[in-house]
Protein backbone atom coordinates (compact mmCIF):
# COMPACT_ATOMS: atom_id res chain seq x y z
CA UNK A 1 0.00 0.00 0.00
CA UNK A 2 1.55 3.49 -1.15
CA UNK A 3 0.86 6.43 1.65
CA UNK A 4 0.86 9.82 0.49
CA UNK A 5 0.36 12.80 2.97
CA UNK A 6 -2.70 14.55 3.64
CA UNK A 7 -3.60 18.56 2.69
CA UNK A 8 -2.35 19.39 6.41
CA UNK A 9 -5.57 21.45 6.32
CA UNK A 10 -8.43 21.71 9.41
CA UNK A 11 -10.48 19.41 7.24
CA UNK A 12 -12.26 16.99 9.28
CA UNK A 13 -12.26 18.55 12.52
CA UNK A 14 -15.39 17.95 13.97
CA UNK A 15 -18.43 20.99 14.35
CA UNK A 16 -17.22 22.00 17.93
CA UNK A 17 -12.98 21.82 17.45
CA UNK A 18 -13.95 23.86 14.10
CA UNK A 19 -15.89 26.17 16.16
CA UNK A 20 -13.26 26.27 18.99
CA UNK A 21 -10.57 26.81 16.63
CA UNK A 22 -12.42 29.63 15.27
CA UNK A 23 -13.12 31.15 18.57
CA UNK A 24 -9.12 30.66 19.82
CA UNK A 25 -8.09 32.32 16.11
CA UNK A 26 -10.24 35.30 16.72
CA UNK A 27 -9.31 35.93 19.92
CA UNK A 28 -5.50 35.38 18.70
CA UNK A 29 -5.90 38.01 16.33
CA UNK A 30 -7.70 40.47 18.68
CA UNK A 31 -3.96 40.13 20.69
CA UNK A 32 -1.78 40.42 17.76
CA UNK A 33 -3.53 43.79 16.87
CA UNK A 34 -4.46 44.75 20.31
CA UNK A 35 0.04 44.30 21.05
CA UNK A 36 0.56 45.47 18.12
CA UNK A 37 -1.54 48.98 18.19
CA UNK A 38 -0.49 49.43 21.73
CA UNK A 39 3.26 48.92 21.19
CA UNK A 40 3.07 52.01 18.67
CA UNK A 41 0.77 54.34 20.93
CA UNK A 42 3.19 53.54 23.77
CA UNK A 43 5.74 53.61 21.64
CA UNK A 44 9.35 52.75 22.30
CA UNK A 45 11.09 53.89 25.73
CA UNK A 46 11.32 57.76 24.27
CA UNK A 47 7.37 57.69 24.32
CA UNK A 48 4.57 57.08 21.46
CA UNK A 49 2.10 59.25 20.53
CA UNK A 50 0.84 58.01 24.53
CA UNK A 51 3.21 60.98 25.83
CA UNK A 52 1.36 63.70 24.69
CA UNK A 53 -2.34 61.99 25.37
CA UNK A 54 -1.53 60.17 28.54
CA UNK A 55 -4.99 58.88 28.80
CA UNK A 56 -4.15 56.27 25.73
CA UNK A 57 -1.54 54.78 27.83
CA UNK A 58 -4.89 52.49 29.44
CA UNK A 59 -4.75 50.98 25.63
CA UNK A 60 -2.57 48.66 27.51
CA UNK A 61 -5.28 46.74 29.19
CA UNK A 62 -7.12 45.50 25.31
CA UNK A 63 -4.04 43.41 24.72
CA UNK A 64 -4.13 41.71 28.28
CA UNK A 65 -7.87 41.25 28.15
CA UNK A 66 -7.40 39.41 24.49
CA UNK A 67 -4.45 37.49 25.80
CA UNK A 68 -6.71 35.80 28.70
CA UNK A 69 -9.90 35.10 26.33
CA UNK A 70 -7.26 33.56 23.99
CA UNK A 71 -5.75 31.32 26.97
CA UNK A 72 -9.03 30.61 28.25
CA UNK A 73 -10.13 29.74 24.33
CA UNK A 74 -6.96 27.30 24.14
CA UNK A 75 -7.83 25.46 27.23
CA UNK A 76 -11.35 25.06 26.10
CA UNK A 77 -10.18 24.16 22.68
CA UNK A 78 -7.92 21.23 24.94
CA UNK A 79 -10.43 19.96 26.99
CA UNK A 80 -13.04 19.21 24.46
CA UNK A 81 -10.77 18.38 21.66
CA UNK A 82 -11.24 15.56 19.42
CA UNK A 83 -8.08 12.85 21.26
CA UNK A 84 -5.88 13.52 18.21
CA UNK A 85 -6.61 17.11 17.72
CA UNK A 86 -5.47 17.31 21.24
CA UNK A 87 -2.27 15.70 20.92
CA UNK A 88 -1.73 17.62 18.47
CA UNK A 89 -2.43 20.77 20.27
CA UNK A 90 -0.29 19.73 23.34
CA UNK A 91 3.16 19.01 20.97
CA UNK A 92 2.42 22.10 19.02
CA UNK A 93 2.50 23.78 22.94
CA UNK A 94 5.66 21.75 23.56
CA UNK A 95 7.42 23.19 20.59
CA UNK A 96 6.27 26.69 21.22
CA UNK A 97 7.54 26.60 24.68
CA UNK A 98 10.18 24.93 23.89
CA UNK A 99 11.59 27.80 21.51
CA UNK A 100 10.48 31.03 24.10
CA UNK A 101 12.33 28.90 26.61
CA UNK A 102 15.73 28.07 24.56
CA UNK A 103 15.78 31.91 23.47
CA UNK A 104 14.60 33.60 26.46
CA UNK A 105 17.69 31.68 27.81
CA UNK A 106 19.87 33.04 25.02
CA UNK A 107 19.06 36.08 24.77
CA UNK A 108 19.73 36.45 28.27
CA UNK A 109 23.10 35.30 28.21
CA UNK A 110 23.84 37.44 25.06
CA UNK A 111 22.08 40.51 26.87
CA UNK A 112 24.82 39.80 29.93
CA UNK A 113 28.04 39.37 27.89
CA UNK A 114 26.94 42.24 24.63
CA UNK A 115 24.50 44.04 26.63
CA UNK A 116 20.44 45.18 26.47
CA UNK A 117 18.91 44.15 23.17
CA UNK A 118 15.55 45.99 23.51
CA UNK A 119 13.01 44.08 21.38
CA UNK A 120 14.45 40.94 22.79
CA UNK A 121 11.49 39.65 24.94
CA UNK A 122 8.94 40.83 21.80
CA UNK A 123 11.13 38.51 19.39
CA UNK A 124 11.20 35.53 21.48
CA UNK A 125 7.44 35.59 21.95
CA UNK A 126 6.81 36.32 18.29
CA UNK A 127 9.01 32.98 17.34
CA UNK A 128 7.10 30.87 20.35
CA UNK A 129 4.16 31.71 18.77
CA UNK A 130 5.04 30.96 14.91
CA UNK A 131 6.47 27.57 16.06
CA UNK A 132 3.42 26.82 17.88
CA UNK A 133 1.59 27.68 14.88
CA UNK A 134 4.22 25.62 12.02
CA UNK A 135 4.33 22.75 14.52
CA UNK A 136 0.70 22.16 14.60
CA UNK A 137 -0.01 22.35 11.22
CA UNK A 138 3.26 20.06 10.48
CA UNK A 139 1.85 17.68 13.23
CA UNK A 140 -1.21 17.75 11.51
CA UNK A 141 0.04 16.98 8.25
CA UNK A 142 2.53 14.43 9.13
CA UNK A 143 -0.62 12.63 11.36
CA UNK A 144 -2.72 12.65 8.19
CA UNK A 145 -1.54 10.09 5.73
CA UNK A 146 -3.94 8.47 3.48
CA UNK A 147 -3.67 5.26 1.92
CA UNK A 148 -4.08 4.99 -1.63
CA UNK A 149 -4.50 1.73 -2.27
CA UNK B 1 0.46 -0.85 17.07
CA UNK B 2 -1.43 -3.42 14.67
CA UNK B 3 -5.17 -3.03 14.31
CA UNK B 4 -7.99 -4.62 12.62
CA UNK B 5 -10.02 -1.42 12.16
CA UNK B 6 -9.25 -1.19 8.41
CA UNK B 7 -10.71 -4.72 7.96
CA UNK B 8 -13.77 -4.39 10.61
CA UNK B 9 -14.70 -0.58 8.69
CA UNK B 10 -14.01 -2.86 5.14
CA UNK B 11 -16.60 -5.14 6.18
CA UNK B 12 -19.17 -2.51 7.04
CA UNK B 13 -18.48 -0.55 3.64
CA UNK B 14 -18.35 2.35 6.49
CA UNK B 15 -15.95 5.53 4.99
CA UNK B 16 -13.62 6.81 7.84
CA UNK B 17 -15.67 9.62 8.06
CA UNK B 18 -18.41 7.96 8.98
CA UNK B 19 -16.98 5.60 11.72
CA UNK B 20 -15.72 9.01 13.11
CA UNK B 21 -18.67 10.11 13.04
CA UNK B 22 -19.78 7.11 14.72
CA UNK B 23 -17.36 7.38 17.22
CA UNK B 24 -17.58 11.08 17.78
CA UNK B 25 -13.76 11.68 16.54
CA UNK B 26 -12.21 13.07 13.48
CA UNK B 27 -11.27 11.14 10.25
CA UNK B 28 -7.99 12.03 10.60
CA UNK B 29 -8.12 9.84 14.31
CA UNK B 30 -9.39 6.65 12.41
CA UNK B 31 -6.43 7.48 10.08
CA UNK B 32 -4.17 7.75 12.15
CA UNK B 33 -5.28 4.53 13.76
CA UNK B 34 -5.45 2.27 11.17
CA UNK B 35 -1.78 3.20 9.50
CA UNK B 36 -0.47 2.92 13.06
CA UNK B 37 0.87 6.41 13.55
CA UNK B 38 -1.66 7.15 16.69
CA UNK B 39 -2.82 4.81 19.49
CA UNK B 40 -6.33 5.01 20.65
CA UNK B 41 -7.09 6.20 24.31
CA UNK B 42 -8.59 3.75 26.62
CA UNK B 43 -12.04 4.99 26.34
CA UNK B 44 -12.11 5.14 22.32
CA UNK B 45 -10.79 1.68 22.37
CA UNK B 46 -13.37 0.54 24.20
CA UNK B 47 -16.08 2.64 21.91
CA UNK B 48 -14.55 0.93 18.91
CA UNK B 49 -14.35 -2.28 20.55
CA UNK B 50 -18.52 -1.93 21.51
CA UNK B 51 -19.46 -0.17 18.19
CA UNK B 52 -17.92 -3.64 16.19
CA UNK B 53 -19.30 -6.01 18.82
CA UNK B 54 -15.83 -7.54 19.57
CA UNK B 55 -13.40 -7.53 22.40
CA UNK B 56 -10.37 -4.68 22.51
CA UNK B 57 -7.84 -7.56 21.94
CA UNK B 58 -9.20 -8.52 18.94
CA UNK B 59 -8.78 -5.53 17.18
CA UNK B 60 -5.26 -4.18 18.76
CA UNK B 61 -2.68 -6.21 19.03
CA UNK B 62 0.59 -4.09 20.65
CA UNK B 63 2.77 -6.40 20.12
CA UNK B 64 2.58 -6.83 16.33
CA UNK B 65 3.71 -3.47 13.87
CA UNK B 66 0.93 -1.59 12.03
CA UNK B 67 0.84 -2.89 8.51
CA UNK B 68 0.41 0.19 5.85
Amino acid sequence: MVLKQGSGSLEGLCERDRLNAGILGRWTLAWGIGTVVAGVLLGPSEGGIASVYPWLNGIIVVPLVAAGFMIKAYLRFLSQADELVRLVLLRAAAGGFGVVFALGIVFYLTSQIFGQWEDEGAITWVLGFITFEVSFFRQWKKLDVQPSA
Amino acid sequence: MYSRLRELRAERKWSQAVLGEKLGVSRQTINAIEVGKYDPSLPLAFAIARLFETRIEEIFDPDREAEV
